[in-house]
């Protein structure tokens, strides 16, 4: 077998209660590498795009990468994958941690669970032993909860990865939680929702089997190269967390401000960034398996009406329910994500429903009867608490919330769509599209829906070090038009090589892990040749083939577009005070670049060229 | 020529204090400006390679021209999504 993968991969079939496994062979792991490749190749084989994303014959994959497991640093990642229930396309989801790395040490390179039980179960994974159990005892318990009770009946050291109640009712915005407090999630596209369809509650994986490398020794002395260089280049991330992107993001005008109508909240960014996280709350800090950097928070609050003890907030959750919101209080915002995390939903979705609810009440597309009495307030604490409890809930006017804006806007109509901020069904994460032109386009054209992780363009644009690692040598400013076709799909590209390696993008900010050594890291692990063409030619077949699985979902260009505020109504103030990014003129020019037609569906001669017609 | 300097959390200069107007010398770049703030060990310990330098709005990089009466706000630049 060659090194980094274990060659297996185990597939679960709920109706018939039977599991078994199959190989991966050398061919599908040189042209389709793992992680979100492997969740394409399989999805694509399936042929599932025209299923009911909670029936039985959609599927749940859980899908690590050749450096998962490994030494490699903050190589403890895998992704989620199935139809999306949200989006009704592709739906996919990275998520770190500890639990793909133990489902590599159990034997598996991915675990696929297909059809479904009529009771609620758990799935349990000891190495070569699977079992599928009752869990009458466990439905009801939230994320944070689970992880306890189930090694109470597995093993001390198993890694959970479990749904919330709000997955158990159906909730399209509802995520996959792994890591218990520490709540590690594949929170996009709705996929705790197919798990709650199948009524799988948890599954528990342990293993201590060894991995095997090519060569180890190599691998170990380029590792001990690099790993200063990233602690170095990410040592606010490390001190700071994702939080500290706050205040910086907030100067440049990437940061939403009351539903992405305002430009700039200095003062209020001021009181919830990283920094002031640090110093009124953070009590220690969490790693993702293999990982260096380490900027999960550990945040205690013990006064007050909003004690917290884990997980502390992102800058996403920052961004939508601070800066959207107009909530200052971070203490508030703690709370509230605790909350998101034990019911199992996703922040960002929560984060902008709420605002979306708040200019709505506002304006008067949503009245006192639709929310039962309570009334809709910018920036008030108690509407969001609220609001998050009813979403979790999946009652009252969080029933039809819950269900995330393809559901509201069809309840609402068209003023509601005009004030919601999503594309192709999901909603935008803390980065403003009119902050940098490629993100806007990113947008547009990332697979699962608006997305800024599928490109991370803005890393990019303007950046000569990191646009210089695409290749792009004179790399335009972010308001520029011209080029924005190649470094988005170049940034697209990659990206989707890191998730399918399955390592963290943040390791290759500042340049700290260059697709150079990332192909070096490959080819020590697996034996197999790897070069950085390789690489980016494979990121751009699995690109591909995810923008095919959604055409035959009946996707194409007319879902490729923006919200009518980000294309047409700029910010007014702050750092991005008049831009509005020409969305037309760079899809033509993307289409173009990636080899598509004009109604954005990948050409014969492309996908000959990719091997994947 | 005049200019102030407005540093964010973590950074301040040796007094505390988080703004400073400075002296400094015609045509000199942010790329000086930024070394010498470095040597004073304002960016301790991240570093002046890790910076996001802010005026008028507007992102500046170590080629700027520094002018009279710029107001120049400095803050970590943090790596991440």
């Amino acid at each position: 077998m060659f090194g980094g993968y274990t060659g297996k991969s185990l597939w679960i079939d709920l109706t018939k209660k039977s599991w078994h496994t199959e190989g991966i062979s050398v061919e599908v792991a040189k042209k389709w590498l793992g992680g979100s490749g492997f969740a394409v190749y399989t999805l694509s084989k399936l042929n599932i795009a025209d299923v009911d994303p909670l029936g039985p014959e959609n599927i749940l994959g859980f899908f690590t990468g050749p450096l998962t497991g490994t030494n490699v640093p903050s190589s403890g990642r895998h992704s989620v994958a199935g139809k999306s229930p949200l989006t009704n396309i592709w739906g996919e989801a990275s998520i770190g941690g500890n639990w793909g790395r133990e489902l590599k040490y159990a034997g598996y390179d991915s675990l696929v669970v297909t059809g479904e039980s009529k009771t609620p179960v758990y799935i349990w994974i000891n190495e070569d032993e699977v079992e599928i159990r009752p869990a009458d005892e466990l439905w009801g318990l939230d994320t944070y909860e689970i992880e306890e009770a189930v090694r109470n009946h597995t093993h001390p050291k198993a890694q959970v990865s479990s749904i919330g109640i709000s997955g158990e009712r159906l909730s399209k915005i509802s995520g996959i939680f792994t890591d218990g407090p520490e709540g590690r999630t594949a929170a996009r596209c709705g996929l705790g929702a197919i798990a709650g369809a199948k009524k799988v509650k948890a599954i528990a994986v342990y293993g201590r089997k060894p991995l095997s490398f090519a060569d180890k020794d190599e691998l170990n002395k380029s590792i001990k190269e690099v790993v200063p260089i990233i602690r170095q280049n990410l040592k606010g991330s490390t001190d700071f967390g994702t939080a500290g992107l706050v205040t910086p993001c907030e100067k440049i005008g990437d940061f939403p401000v009351k539903n992405w109508t305002e430009g700039s909240w200095e003062e209020g960014a001021l009181k919830i960034n990283g920094v002031v996280l640090k110093e009124k709350f953070l009590t220690g800090r969490f790693h993702c398996a293999s990982c260096v950097i380490g900027c999960g928070r550990t945040i205690n609050i013990t006064n007050g009406k909003y004690k917290v003890h884990g997980g502390g907030p992102e800058y996403e959750t920052l961004g939508l329910f601070g800066g959207s919101c107009l909530i200052d209080d971070l203490e508030v915002i703690c709370y509230a994500n605790e909350l998101c995390n034990r019911y199992g939903v996703d922040t960002i979705e929560v984060g902008n429903l709420i605002a979306f609810c708040m200019e709505a009440y506002e304006k008067g597309i949503i009245t006192k009867e639709d929310t039962d009495g309570l009334e809709i307030k910018w920036g008030d604490p108690d509407v969001l608490i609220e609001l998050i409890k009813q979403i979790g809930e999946v009652r009252g006017f969080g029933a039809i919330l819950t269900n995330g804006f393809p559901e509201v806007i069809k309840k609402y109509g068209e003023e509601a769509k005009n004030i919601s901020m999503v594309s192709k069904g999901l909603s935008f994460p803390s980065h403003e599209p009119r902050a940098f032109n490629s993100l806007a386009l990113a947008y547009a054209t990332a697979n699962r829906g608006a997305c800024h992780c599928e490109s991370f363009s803005y890393k990019f644009e303007g950046n000569k070090l990191m646009s210089g690692l695409l290749g792009i040598n004179n790399p335009s400013d972010r308001f520029s038009v011209e080029g924005k076709g190649e470094i988005t799909a170049k940034s697209q590209d990659l990206m989707t090589v890191f998730d399918s390696v399955s390592v963290c993008k943040f390791i290759g900010f500042g340049a700290s892990v260059t697709p150079k050594i990332l192909a070096n890291w490959l080819t020590l692990t697996t034996g197999l040749d790897w070069s950085v063409e390789d690489l980016f030619k494979c990121g751009e077949r699995i690109f591909n083939a995810k923008r095919l699985f959604n055409v035959k979902c009946g996707l194409s260009r007319k879902d490729d577009i923006l919200p009518n505020r980000i294309i047409s109504e700029p910010r007014g103030s702050g750092g991005t005070a008049n831009n509005l990014p020409p969305l037309e003129t760079m899809l033509m020019d993307y289409y173009n670049y990636r080899g598509w037609d004009n109604e954005g569906i990948p050409k014969r001669e492309r996908l000959i060229d990719l091997e994947i017609w | 020529m005049n200019i102030e300097i407005k540093l964010f959390a973590p950074f301040k200069f040796s007094d505390g204090s988080k703004t400073q107007k400075m002296e400094i010398e015609n045509s000199i770049k942010m790329s000086d400006l930024l070394d010498l703030l470095d040597k004073n060990e304002v960016f301790y310990p991240y570093g002046k390679d890790n910076l996001l330098v802010i005026i008028d709005n507007k992102i500046i990089n170590d080629n700027y021209n520094l002018a009279k009466g710029n107001k120049v706000e400095i803050m970590l630049q943090v790596n991440g999504g």
